[in-house]
């Protein structure tokens, strides 16, 4: 059962870092960070917030390109390519298949994290105003990692049933809504008409919220750790999330043919 | 080489099997769609090698998709070693499939490639080892082991292709269009691997539009057009003509000569030799020509049943089929075939 998913995910991994367009949004992440470093002394008291804004924007872009194009084309790519067709006539069932390519994109990502995590920290310690390490910084950066994957694990379900565009888009959006997910319930709340009231409660609940995610103020405040919401909040709420997509993304798996 | 004599043991079945490709509007709106196979009835048996053929568009690749649980049936039944394809992961480590392209990692290379096959049937690293080197030498791609597959030629990834099927040591191969693309020396090549086959008592399942290969290998054939089965069973019989011999007969003299060809069709003819081939009716024709050779002085060389070419019941069953039911767009352009049949 792990075997033929390990292969799979490792397959997956070798063929993704190999793709230029990875190589260049790792390219577009660092430069951020390094972006970032050099602007920060304009915003003079400042540049340590700076540091850490700017820094953890890049994380959240690169996560999204990430989960476009690893979640959008990584599967459907297969399928053109008929890969696919070669592998599911081994003894791999469908859900082997999809769960292997999702371990393997959510390495990807979690190495191109770490790449991007060790300037990032450095660059932080330098502007830290006592140049200390703050033990909510690696913690802040594995919640980048657990969005980008809960992105991933949308993505994919999308890439199940549409094309590759529309994965992207849809993404791209969900994206968008999960960033301001307690405003899209203040709507559902608050909204003029019973449609746009069901709209958006519908959004605010199947739709995460990325809010939970960013620990942007903890980090910035030198706030101490709330590990209820971390184990709550964000990774229980990661490990559901991803069974639940993953569930769905199998059972339209299980049904498209090839 | 010898072969193993086919089993009556039937390893694939499919009975009624229709398939009907539908687009999300016409699921939705229940439109027909497009029939791809409709009502196929098959069988086919252990150690035997069986071809599917037709033109393109007949339905060859949907029945093959149908069989190894790529896509599922419309209607109707397919059973793999009794089981279903579609659900039973134990079919899959019983059957093979080698594919008509590059369909793999390129970035990989054969070696690599062949790994992680082997780890999809969770073979452990010695024994993968083994069994990758094993067939890299069985298929002369030792020393391309190292290279990647994304630069081999179509005949090296025709190899390839072949290695990943037999990686678990398959009961059935499918083969799609296994001589696609290839020079003469790779189609011969290929053709001494299938008969390497059938002689260790596999099935090989072959899909070809290369219809003297399939009069070459094959044992029981299926043909189909626009998802309809034109003829079906033993290649032997469907290629005898029934009610006709061939008479082969040498050293006939001019006299003899002109006694014998009345008797009969001549095939083929060389006076200088003095050689003479007739088609004659079965029965009383055939032992009145072998009578009136004989009283002449020719030598008879050989009797046997008059045989067609795979490619001549092809052409004429597409024909016969066109002229049932027209291609709408016209492009096949073998009606000729049946006027001059019937002229």
């Amino acid at each position: 059962m792990m075997g033929a998913i390990l292969a799979i995910a490792k397959a997956t991994y070798r063929e993704s870092i190999r793709q230029r367009v990875l190589l260049v949004v790792l390219l577009l992440g660092l430069l951020l960070i390094g972006v970032s470093i050099a602007f920060s002394s304009l915003s003079t008291g400042e540049e340590f917030r700076f540091i850490v804004d700017f820094g953890l924007t890049g994380f959240v872009m690169v996560g999204l390109g990430l989960a476009c194009i690893l979640g959008g084309f990584m599967i459907p790519g297969e399928i053109d390519r008929r890969i696919v067709m070669t592998v599911l006539t081994k003894p791999v069932s469908r859900f082997q298949y999809l769960f292997g390519k999702f371990l393997g994109a959510a390495l990807v990502i979690f190495i191109v994290d770490v790449l991007m995590g060790i300037p990032f920290i450095a660059a932080y310690m330098w502007k830290h105003p006592q140049h200390q390490f703050n033990p909510v910084l690696p913690l802040a950066l594995f919640c980048m990692f657990l969005q980008t994957v809960v992105l991933l694990g949308a993505a994919m379900l999308l890439s199940t049933f549409s094309s590759s565009s529309f994965t992207v888009i849809a993404t791209g959006f969900v994206y968008v809504v999960g960033s301001v997910n307690k405003y899209v319930a203040q709507l559902a709340e608050h909204g003029d008409s019973r449609v746009q009231k069901l709209i958006f409660g519908v959004l605010a609940k199947i739709v995460p919220n990325f809010q939970n995610f960013d620990l942007r103020q903890a980090l910035l405040a030198e706030m101490p750790v709330d590990w209820h919401h971390i184990a709550v909040d964000v990774v229980g709420y990661t490990i559901l999330f991803l069974f639940v997509v993953l569930s769905v993304a199998w059972l339209f798996f299980s049904e498209r043919e090839f | 080489m010898a072969e193993a004599p086919p089993s009556n043991e039937v390893v694939i079945r499919t009975e009624n099997l229709s398939k009907t490709y539908r687009n999300g509007a016409e699921q939705l709106l229940r439109m027909p769609g497009v029939t791809a196979l409709s009502n196929l009835n098959m069988e086919v048996h252990r150690g035997e090698v069986f071809a599917l053929i037709g033109p393109n568009g007949s339905g060859k690749t949907t029945t093959l998709k149908l069989l190894m649980g790529l896509i599922f049936p419309t209607s109707g039944e397919v059973e793999v070693f009794g089981s279903d394809p579609r659900t039973s992961v134990d079919v899959k480590r019983r059957i093979g499939f080698m594919p008509d392209g590059p369909y793999f990692y390129g970035h990989l290379n054969g070696y690599e490639l062949l790994e992680f096959y082997a780890n999809l049937l969770g073979m452990d690293r010695a024994a993968t080892k083994q069994r990758v080197m094993e067939l890299l030498e069985k298929l002369e791609m030792t020393t391309r082991a190292k290279q990647r597959v994304r630069t081999y030629s179509k005949g090296m990834l025709q190899r390839i292709g072949l290695a990943h099927a037999l990686l678990q040591n398959p009961e059935i191969i499918f083969m799609d269009e296994p001589t696609s693309g290839l020079d003469p020396v790779g189609t011969a090549d290929m053709h001494q691997m299938v008969r390497q086959m059938k002689s260790e008592g596999k099935t090989v399942f072959l899909c070809s539009h290369f219809l003297t290969e399939i009069e070459d290998l094959c044992d029981r054939v299926i043909l189909l057009d626009r998802g309809r089965t034109l003829q079906y069973g033993d290649l032997n019989s469907l290629l005898a003509e029934p009610g006709k011999m061939r008479v082969r007969l040498s050293a006939v003299s001019a006299a003899a000569r002109a006694r014998l060809l009345p008797m009969g069709r001549p095939l083929a003819e060389d006076q200088a030799q003095g050689n003479l081939e007739l088609v004659v009716a079965d029965g009383t024709d055939t032992h009145n020509t072998i009578s009136t050779a004989n009283e002449l002085g020719a030598h008879l060389d050989l009797v046997a049943p008059m045989r067609r070419t795979l490619e001549e019941v092809f052409m004429e069953s597409i024909a016969r089929q066109q002229a049932d039911a027209p291609w709408q767009d016209g492009d096949r352009g073998l009606a000729h075939l049946v006027e001059r049949e019937e002229g």
